[in-house]
């Protein structure tokens, strides 16, 4: 049974994850000092106003502190090293291997990078939203703008594995791939609206947001959260440009796939 | 003076329990488990200048864990070991200048550099004079033939060339000993005779202490004059190869050609004669030496039977270790042909 | 001195081994520069819309980031990847032949290998050091240039010893990487921004715990001239040199203590 194969796949990524306690603590400790720096920044950004005005109108210190622990939450799962086993496999021709599997690669992939999410709702996730509630107070949004969260964060998280895998194909061309790399995480970090949501941006940025797929990742997942998007339409409009980007992704990675594949034959593996 | 003196050396390990399944693996977050584990249990040896010894036995027997011990990576939980009047461990640095190692498949040369660049590193390194140096070059490459591959980066030499650089390598600074672990592992035949001959000659022209681990058997047969046997940390057997050829190696093969097929004979048999295959007409006896002599049972064919041939195989040394092994497991002693020495 | 003679001897032959890789070699300075401008853009991007964050403006800011940037790279250039490496040959077992080298493992860490790829960090630092002391109107006399160079090589030291004692970890955890990835790229990223930001506790841990503050904080406050939001003391950023050499005396200490464990006598 096909499915029987991919949750073992799963259940044994979750296994390797957890094999090793000091890097369960380590990242756990790594998550909650990245979002004390962000809300601490935030706090001294403030100073001793109580908001502050921005594209999407006025914004409260105590939502920008939601904003970095919900944005926080989404990196838990947006972090993987997809791109990495992508191209470690490449170049180590250990990929020829995974060809001859009866499962497609990005299948193995997807799981894995599903069994180590399985392992962060529990060590990293839970954990973070206990510290954040008690420490911070986070906002929560209406049931409505709760469920398309949701809906988009999946949606984000679906864009951020297939950006991150057709990055990783390019290992088969170009061994470069560190460096690619550096740009994209570049690229989200500015971007996305991980750390300095898009509203604070200035209309430049606005604009060049626009031309990548980061800010529906990160950005506009939250601002759902946060209740600074409403309405069918706009929701409506978001999950449609994700189905775009993914449906663009997808093809490109057909494409991409398709020419390694006929290049690793020609080369032999 | 011994050159090295062991005595009632000792190694243990502390040791993480492994888990499996979902619900250990949850309390190992919490609890872990350790066990000790002996490496070596109370071996105690010397080693005189210009031997050439073999240290052997199976994987995980302790090989490695004394040699290093030796060299003073590793510290031991009790006992003494004295290299040179020195204790390793305490004088790392100062025992360094007068060992070479070689560690097996592990180069210590720098991976990304040329042979030529990385040999001169040493050089530097152990403060190798200039026309020792040169004239050591000299020698070394016409044994181990380096000049074929000495701007190639380390990295990408084979397994052979590879050897013979970190062999040229260890032994620069003419050391007064020299510790081998598995030197000719993975090498073909023509690359392990030309090692062989370079570590015999290394011997035998400056007096080098050659200690060495192997899982070849003509290595030992080879160059070493000496055998130490270890499995499961204790010292097996100690003494020289001859001794343990005779006390292990006791049991011979013959092979017969006769014009008609041979019938097994129970007089053979009660002379203490086993039967090995057969196939047409030759066959295969095997015997116990010390008990039978081969001209005995010869006599007894040839007077029954019209030998076309005969050839008379002597036991191989692998057999022996095996034998031995097999023994050792059942005894559980140690069968030291030098323990009057130790004491 | 001996190691220096090594090490004049290495490090041709180390480049012209690199050199080798062509274009991969080039590229590998580009690889952590381009992450910095994009550094640099997140700065930019959030004080051109804030103008201040306590007190201190963009090119502060800037500064304050170009001097961590410029430390690590330095102390990156002699440390970062030989502890790697030494990680990596611990956990191959190929660490032994460091051991069996007539030379102290700690010298023959440092000396077999060279950070080039910190290079391309330390050209960025300097240009961007320039810039800020451009923008922030900042000249140096003979003394204040001297004082700015000793605080600066306190500051190298300080992020040497960090390297040096989160690569040591390897000598006791198996995968030991994390630790050091958490403590060279999580807690040194608390300091991009001014100290004094964060809580009392949080100050006082990155001054006295983990002075991971006396990398830039500190050394900005004196080229900076800032004696209005001293923390602690006002004298604290004289003491820079101290804490680093301080620091890493313990960061060697903690490699021995590695060592010792490695050999079987810590357990």
């Amino acid at each position: 049974m096909r499915l029987a194969l991919y949750r073992e796949m799963t259940l044994n990524s979750l296994r390797t994850s957890l094999a090793f306690r000091s890097e369960v603590i380590l990242f756990l400790f790594g998550q909650l000092l990245r979002l004390f720096v962000q809300v601490y920044i935030w706090r001294a950004l403030f100073a001793n106003s109580t908001e502050l005005s921005s594209q999407s109108g006025m914004i409260t210190l105590s939502e920008m502190i939601t904003y970095s622990v919900v944005s926080t939450a989404i990196s838990v799962f947006a972090t993987n090293d997809v791109i990495f086993r992508v191209s470690r496999k490449v170049s180590s021709g250990e990929i020829a291997m995974d060809l001859i599997k009866p499962m497609s690669f990005r299948s193995v992939l997807f799981c894995q990078t599903l069994g180590v999410n399985v392992y962060r709702i529990l060590f990293e996730l839970l954990p973070l939203m206990m510290v954040s509630l008690i420490l911070f107070g986070v906002h929560l949004p209406t049931l409505a703008n709760g469920l398309a969260f949701l809906g988009l964060v999946v949606g984000g998280l679906i864009l951020n594995f297939l950006i991150t895998y057709a990055i990783g194909l390019i290992a088969f061309w170009y061994i470069l791939v560190w460096q690619v790399n550096t740009v994209l995480d570049g690229l989200i970090r500015l971007l996305s609206g991980a750390f300095i949501p898009i509203w604070f941006f200035s209309d430049t940025l606005v604009k060049l947001s626009y031309f990548f797929p980061f800010r529906l990742i990160y950005y506009e997942p939250i601002a759902v959260f946060l209740g600074k998007t409403t309405g069918w339409a706009n929701l409506l409009g978001l999950f449609a440009q994700q189905l775009a980007w993914i449906v663009g992704l997808l093809l490109l990675q057909r494409w991409m796939w398709g020419r390694a594949v006929r290049r690793l034959v020609v080369q032999g593996g | 003076m011994a050159l090295i003196e062991v005595e009632y050396l000792r190694k243990e390990f502390k040791r993480q329990k492994r888990k499996d399944g979902f619900w250990p693996l949850m309390k190992s977050l919490v609890h872990r488990e350790y066990e000790i584990k002996t490496a070596v249990e109370n071996i105690s040896f010397t080693i005189d200048r210009g031997e050439v010894v073999g240290y052997i036995g199976p994987n995980g027997a302790g090989k490695s864990t004394t040699i290093k011990m030796m060299v003073g990576i590793l510290v031991p939980t009790s006992g003494i070991v004295r290299v040179n009047g020195l204790v390793p461990y305490e004088n790392r640095i100062e025992n360094a200048r007068r060992i070479g190692a070689v560690f097996g498949q592990k180069s210590q040369l720098w991976w990304d550099t040329p042979v030529i660049e990385s040999l001169r590193l040493t050089k530097y390194m152990y403060d190798i004079p200039n026309d020792r140096y040169e004239r050591n070059m000299k020698l070394f490459n016409d044994v181990l033939d380096l000049d074929e591959f000495k701007k190639v980066a380390v990295r990408s030499l084979s397994l052979g060339q590879r050897m013979r650089a970190d062999l040229c390598a260890a032994l620069l600074h003419d050391p007064d000993i020299v510790y081998l672990d598995e030197p000719t592992i993975g090498l073909d035949v023509v690359v392990k005779e030309r090692i062989r001959q370079f570590i015999r000659e290394i011997n035998r022209e400056r007096g080098t202490t050659v200690i060495l681990t192997t899982h070849d058997m003509a290595d030992i047969e080879k160059l070493c004059s000496r055998v130490m046997v270890v499995d499961h940390g204790k010292l097996m057997y100690d003494g020289n190869l001859e001794t343990l050829k005779n006390d292990f190696g006791n049991m011979e093969k013959m092979e017969v050609d006769t014009d008609e097929p041979f019938a097994m004979s129970e007089e053979l048999r009660r002379m203490g004669v086993a039967f090995g295959l057969t196939e047409e007409n030759r066959t295969q006896l095997t015997y116990d030496k010390n008990s039978i002599n081969s001209t005995v049972i010869i006599k007894w064919i040839m007077e029954r039977y019209s030998v076309r041939d005969f050839i008379v195989k002597e036991t191989e040394i692998e057999q022996i270790i095996r034998d031995l092994y097999i023994h050792l497991q059942q005894q559980g002693t140690p069968v030291s042909a030098r323990e009057e020495a130790l004491i | 001195m001996r190691f220096l003679k090594l090490y004049a001897r290495f490090i041709p032959i180390y480049f012209k081994s690199k050199t080798e890789h062509g274009f991969g070699f080039y590229m590998d300075f580009v690889g952590f520069a381009l992450n910095h401008v994009v550094s640099y853009f997140v700065i930019w991007a959030l004080m051109s819309r804030f103008q201040t964050i306590n007190g201190w403006n963009m090119y502060e800011v800037m500064l304050m980031y170009t001097l961590n940037m410029l430390t690590f790279g330095i102390a990156a250039v002699f440390f970062f990847f030989q502890m790697t490496d030494v990680e990596e040959d611990v956990h191959m077992g190929t660490f032994d032949s460091l051991l069996v080298k007539p030379i102290n493992p700690f010298v023959h860490m440092i000396i077999r290998a060279f950070g080039h790829f910190f290079l391309g960090d330390i050209v960025i630092a300097v240009g961007m050091l320039v810039f800020c002391f451009h923008k922030l109107g900042l000249s140096l006399d003979f003394g204040s240039a001297i004082a700015f160079i000793a605080v600066l090589l306190g500051g190298v030291l300080v992020q040497a010893a960090f390297i040096v004692i989160s690569g040591s970890a390897c000598f006791w955890l198996v995968r030991s990487r994390s630790l050091m990835n958490m403590v060279l790229f999580g807690i040194r990223d608390l300091m991009d921004y001014p100290v004094s930001i964060y809580g009392t506790v949080l100050r006082g841990v990155l001054t006295f715990v983990i002075p991971y503050a006396f990398v830039n904080f500190y050394p900005a406050q004196l080229i900076l001239n800032r004696n209005d939001d001293a923390l602690f003391a006002s004298w604290l950023p004289y003491a820079t040199p101290a804490v680093g050499l301080l620091l890493f005396a313990i960061g060697y200490r903690v490699w021995n203590a590695g060592l010792n464990r490695y050999q079987g006598t810590g357990s």
